[in-house]
């Protein structure tokens, strides 16, 4: 029966069909501009090679010549000065994959705690459970708790190679304790990819999945993530 | 198997429904799911790799419809629109089975979400559910299992789920 009730009411949802055409006319809008950015590009480039060629063709017309034949032993070389330009030069230190991992993760980590500020901002106005609050957590809890959610639950979905990704929003007295509130997400080339939110007591020995239902934050006791 | 300009908008015209629905499952809201069936299509139309076959493409729509509703959620979760129920062109249901259905479909986890959608509205199995979504069946099996055990506190127990 859940069946039937399910397909009958996905059914009244209807698809808005205009937008088939919609699609191709965007796919035909996009491929003329395209065409007209090789056209650009290649023009430039043209243009350029035209312009050299120009120069090089009349250029003793453009600069006339003295009496004397050009002599390239009046081309001097200098040879530069190695100790004053080499101590000059701030080598940068060359990233590794690991690095950029990391700087990455960080960086998403970042723009997720923002984000996560922003929506429990949004639902702890209207929240109906004790999350009347958000106590900022400090950037070395915060590292504490992504070194927990690491170690747990590793750096990597092993079965699909994405990088997991965690952002902490805040912490906040639920029912009996502290709680991190979270988002556990994929990092997928330059995108987030969610994957659940949580919470997470502050001891460490409990973790649910938690869903919105309208602006309200509902923990998921039953799915427990550890 | 290649695809000409021709077939591709017979094939766009074919999974249409199947592609705005999953997504209109995944966002919840008729405005970001024109954004997502949009690119999805977009994206279909522009690439060119071959497909095994018909299978193979649908499969390949529901991986990409699912990736792009991931990416509307990284921008909702500070913008909250309208919920469905109150906008003027919110479904109309026949019976409060229906209305009770939908609305706790809607309030499940996005990942239950999905595979309980492909399910019971897709008829897929949970074979080709994880071969679309790029997971272990196991996976697939334990999503479906908890987004029922969710349905059933939330339906109280109503119905039965084959």
């Amino acid at each position: 029966m859940f069946r039937k009730h399910y397909k009958n009411a996905y059914d009244k949802i209807e698809p808005n069909r205009e937008l088939i055409d919609k699609v191709f006319e965007k796919a035909e809008t996009k491929k003329g501009a395209n065409v007209y950015k090789f056209a650009a590009r290649y023009g430039m480039v043209a243009a350029v090679l035209a312009l050299v060629v120009i120069s090089v063709k009349f250029y003793p017309v453009i600069v006339p010549s003295t009496n004397e034949e050009p002599s390239f032993t009046n081309i001097y070389v200098t040879e530069l000065d190695e100790k004053k330009y080499t101590t000059d030069i701030e080598t940068t230190p060359t990233l590794t994959a690991d690095d950029l991992g990391a700087n990455a993760k960080a960086k998403g980590a970042e723009l997720q705690r923002n984000d996560a500020v922003a929506v429990t901002e949004f639902s702890s106005r209207k929240a109906t459970f004790a999350l009347e609050e958000f106590k900022a957590v400090s950037t070395a809890e915060e590292q504490i708790v992504y070194a927990f959610l690491t170690d747990k639950f590793g750096e990597k979905d092993e079965q699909l190679g994405h990088t997991f990704s965690f952002g902490i929003a805040g912490k906040t007295d639920f029912e009996s304790g502290n709680y991190y509130l979270g988002r556990w997400s994929w990092l997928v080339d330059d995108h987030f990819s969610l994957l659940c939110e949580f919470i997470l007591s502050e001891d460490m020995n409990r973790m649910y999945e938690v869903m919105y239902e309208g602006d309200k934050i509902v923990p998921l006791y039953e799915n427990p993530l550890f | 198997m290649s695809i000409s300009a021709e077939e591709k908008r017979k094939i766009v015209e074919k999974h249409f429904d199947m592609v705005y629905r999953l997504a209109f499952s995944q966002t919840r809201d008729k405005d970001h799911t024109d954004d997502v069936v949009q690119e999805v299509f977009l994206r279909f139309i522009k690439q060119e790799k071959a497909f095994e076959s018909d299978e193979h493409i649908k499969a390949w729509l529901i991986r990409v419809t699912v990736n792009c509703c991931h990416n509307v959620f990284s921008d909702l979760w500070h913008k909250r629109t309208a919920p469905l129920s109150e906008r003027e062109d919110a479904p109309v249901f026949d019976n409060v089975e229906e209305s009770d259905v939908f609305a706790a479909v809607q309030s499940l986890p996005e990942k239950y979400r999905t595979v309980i959608h492909l399910f019971y509205y897709e008829d897929m199995s949970v074979e080709s559910i994880s071969k679309a979504l790029e997971m272990k069946a196991s996976t697939v099996k334990s999503h479906l299992h908890r987004g029922r055990n969710l349905l059933r506190e939330k339906l109280e127990g109503e119905y039965d789920y084959v």
